[in-house]
């Protein structure tokens, strides 16, 4: 009886939210045949992929794929580059954006405006543009670093591209530079949409500014801090292409301190063009960032768990 | 199915823009069309629709054969045809380069041409046009994909440019009688000195990545130096490129270069185009292949007389001959009338000048020398059809030469390419399938040294070895070693 009675009011709850199912349905489709329909190609990572045979029909041959991903001592490096420039970039570039929130909240009119655009700009150029942009600066012979600013400390000029120990510190310069603008805008909005009042009694109160952010700011940002710094998790395993390629401008000797495992597969397989191989690099990297948005979760839960995605 | 959606409409729109000179509507039931996909450097020129429809005038009474050109811009070839051949798009006759020849017929894109005896019923014209032997030199793994063009097979190696307005400030003896002056490689070092001491401002020299096999005799087998033979490919010993003496000397000359101020600090950073710094004023002298003809095209890249230098010999490496093939892809809707029409190409003059030139008086005229040239009031930047792409075309050799160049051009090709040295390997194709891991994983390592290396920023002392190591490590002599037993099987068969 009872159980009838349940399975009756989920199907009126059910035909009330018909409407909101059906607005749902042009997404869920959408993400249907995009995310979920090519999930059986991903079998070309394991196989000896022939054109004329087809994805299904051609070879198995097991894990041959991924093995160049592991000979050499490379893997290693480029998995520590890919890893640990993500997690600067996740530590700086959220630093900084919500750094850049709260000033920017804290101005108003017209100079706001000009501040965010200026701000958003970098994120807008073509890493190839940046790479030239970042090559003015560092030229041996020509560049402003080496002409204008070592002279003034009486510094011999550096040889920046074949000198991987700096690159670390320009790539997430670069980065922070790049994506800072975009970045600060998800958590202004935040930060525009909190309830004034809070502010207003601690005034009252006799707070100061450092008080207010320390205390209200940072708190009510925390949610989206989370989300986001979860979300960058998941990608931790993918880089960003034009960063590590265009602005150290294909450098070889750079290879220790910029080489990711994006550019990595691009590179090798520039000459053979092979289609498994390279689907082999994307399975390995969905796989680690699938158990690394997992595992940060699980971590999210166990500290605060409204806060986890799931 | 994400990708195919996608693939289907991303050609789609290719096709509507590549094929914009398709002719569509056939009255004759009769006639077969065939679709001829190949690249120039900036994609099809305006009038491609006008040459094509001159180009169909002759075969299609002649052999009831219509032709769509589908031209595509040199740095989207690769991908636009692996996009069209993936989808499955009808494409009958394809240009290739060596990397898109080996990479296609690999992934079983492109046919047998012996299969059915194709080649030999009805591609007869090609056979003699090309020579059997030569032919035989495009097969990869003893199956020909493709056909090998007609061009400059031999490359005239240690080849430098050289402006002529500062070998005159050095009063340096130019003999205009020749087109390439032979020099050791110590006089070219001389000349590289005197230039520095007269322009110490200016660049001596330039080198680039290519540089390194441009002076070598080597003969990289497979398209890749992972395994060589010294030497023009006198023997068929497999050696590793990196502990040669060859090796060693040449970047030690690199080394020294840059230690004398000859190279630009900014050389490996810097990608320009040699021609484009010569032009600019900024750098005297790069390296070049050598060919007849050469002098022509040097001088026009540079904007300025070159007079080119030559230090080793002509050669014809086993990769030459199968640098642009032309292949018939499994996308094709009929093989024989494909392969009949390629026929006509590598035998008929008018198809190939309508190909290579255009139309006779309107972007093309015949001088009483017999050279092609521009009519009047037509150049390089108006003409609807002026590609000079002669050298990826089936048969270059049987289209008019153009104005400037000598008009025994195709004569002095042949002569080149008959009294050039022949590596004892050529027509072996390196088939890298078994070990392709570690050629991915060596050739991260290349990269990462080669510029420093071959353009002279690293004592070789230390670096070459340290290479060297990592690549063994990486299973470079795996490679090395399925090359050596390749090529054995290859020449036990011969």
């Amino acid at each position: 009886m009872g159980k009838t009675k349940k399975r009756h009011m989920t199907w009126k709850k059910f035909r009330r939210y018909i409407p909101i199912y059906i607005l749902m349905l042009p997404g869920l489709i959408y993400l249907f045949i995009n995310n979920y329909m090519p999930l059986p190609g991903l079998s070309v990572a394991f196989k000896q992929y022939n054109a004329k045979l087809g994805i299904y029909g051609s070879k198995w041959v097991g894990f041959k794929n991924f093995e160049y991903l592991f000979t050499t001592n490379d893997a290693f490096v480029i998995t520590r580059n890919t890893i640990c420039y993500n997690l600067a970039f996740i530590v700086v570039n959220t630093v900084m954006a919500i750094l850049v929130a709260i000033i920017l909240s804290e101005l108003t009119g017209k100079i706001k405006k000009f501040y965010q655009s200026a701000i958003l700009l970098p994120n807008l150029i073509s890493s190839v543009i940046i790479g030239y942009l970042v090559f003015a600066f560092f030229s041996v012979e020509n560049g402003f670093v080496n002409n204008k600013i070592l002279p003034i400390f009486g510094i011999d000029p550096i040889s920046w591209y074949t000198e991987p120990k700096y690159w670390p510190f320009i790539l997430v310069f670069v980065s922070a530079w790049k994506s800072v603008g975009y970045n600060c805008i998800i958590y202004l909005s935040t930060l525009m949409g909190f309830d004034r009042s809070y502010y207003e009694s601690a005034q009252i109160d006799g707070a100061t500014k450092l008080q207010q952010i320390r205390y209200i700011t940072l708190p009510l940002l925390r949610p989206t801090i989370i989300m986001l710094t979860l979300m960058a998790v998941g990608r931790i395993f993918y880089s960003d292409f034009g960063l590590f390629y265009q602005v150290p401008m294909n450098q070889g000797a750079l290879y220790s301190t910029t080489q990711t495992i994006d550019t990595y597969v691009y590179r090798g397989l520039l000459q053979l063009g092979n289609i498994s191989m390279s689907a082999a690099a994307g399975v390995y990297q969905s796989i680690v960032g699938f158990i690394l948005v997992l595992g940060a979760n699980l971590l999210v839960r166990k500290i605060d768990k409204d806060s986890a995605l799931f | 199915m994400k990708k195919k959606v996608l693939a289907m409409l991303l050609t789609t729109a290719l096709a509507t823009s590549l094929g914009a000179g398709a002719i569509t509507a056939s009255a004759d039931e009769d006639v077969k069309k065939v679709i001829l996909s190949f690249y120039t450097w900036t994609g099809a020129p305006t009038d491609t629709e006008m040459v094509q429809e001159a180009m169909n005038e002759i075969t299609r009474e002649k052999l009831g054969i219509e032709v769509e050109l589908q031209i595509s811009d040199f740095a989207s070839y690769q991908q636009n045809m692996t996009l069209a051949l993936s989808a499955g798009e009808q494409i009958d006759i394809m240009a290739n380069l060596s990397s898109t020849y080996a990479n296609f017929a690999q992934q079983g894109y492109l046919m047998d041409l012996n299969e059915d005896d194709l080649l030999s019923t009805y591609g007869q014209g090609i056979i003699e046009a090309l020579g059997q032997e030569n032919i035989d030199a495009c097969e990869i793994g003893g199956v020909l994909y493709g056909l090998p063009n007609n061009r400059d097979w031999a490359q005239g190696r240690g080849c430098a440019a050289i402006a002529r307005q500062y070998l005159e400030g050095i009063g340096y003896e130019i003999d205009d009688s020749v087109e390439i002056m032979r020099i050791t490689l110590d006089e070219l070092n001389e000349i590289y000195e005197q230039l520095h001491e007269a322009y110490p401002d200016k660049e001596v020299y330039r080198p680039t990545t290519t540089s390194m096999n441009q002076f070598s005799n080597v003969d990289a087998l497979g398209g890749n130096v992972f395994g060589v033979l010294l030497n023009n490919g006198e023997s068929l010993t497999v050696e590793n490129l990196f502990t040669s003496d060859f090796y060693k000397e040449y970047c030690a000359r690199m080394y020294e270069y840059n230690q004398k101020g000859y190279i630009s600090q900014d050389a490996a950073t810097d990608t320009t185009a040699v021609g484009e710094l010569v032009k600019a004023g900024s750098v005297m002298t790069y390296t070049t292949g050598g060919k007849p003809g050469i002098k022509v095209q040097e001088t026009g890249l540079s904007g300025q007389d070159m007079v080119i230098f030559q230090t080793m010999d002509n050669y014809i490496s086993s990769t030459s001959l199968a640098g642009f093939p032309w292949a018939i892809p499994i996308n094709t809707e009929d093989a024989e009338v494909a392969m009949t029409y390629l026929n006509e190409l590598y035998t008929n003059a008018d198809l190939m000048n309508l190909l290579a030139w255009g139309i006779e008086g309107v972007h093309y005229v015949v001088n009483e020398d017999g050279l092609a040239t521009f009519p009047e009031g037509v150049d390089a930047t108006n003409s609807g059809y002026y590609h000079s792409m002669g050298w990826e075309l089936p048969n270059q050799f049987l289209t008019y030469v153009w104005e400037g160049n000598n008009p025994d051009l195709w004569e002095e090709m042949k002569e080149f390419n008959n009294s050039a040295v022949v590596s004892s390997a050529s027509g072996f194709t390196f088939n890298s399938e078994n070990v392709l891991n570690q050629i991915t994983a060596v050739q991260n390592i290349y990269n990462e040294y080669q510029a420093s290396i071959e353009l002279g920023f690293v004592d070789p002392e230390t670096a070459i070895p340290e290479m060297n190591d990592k690549m063994m490590a990486a299973g470079l002599q795996d490679i090395i070693d399925e090359k050596q037993a390749q090529l054995d099987e290859w020449a036990a068969t011969k």
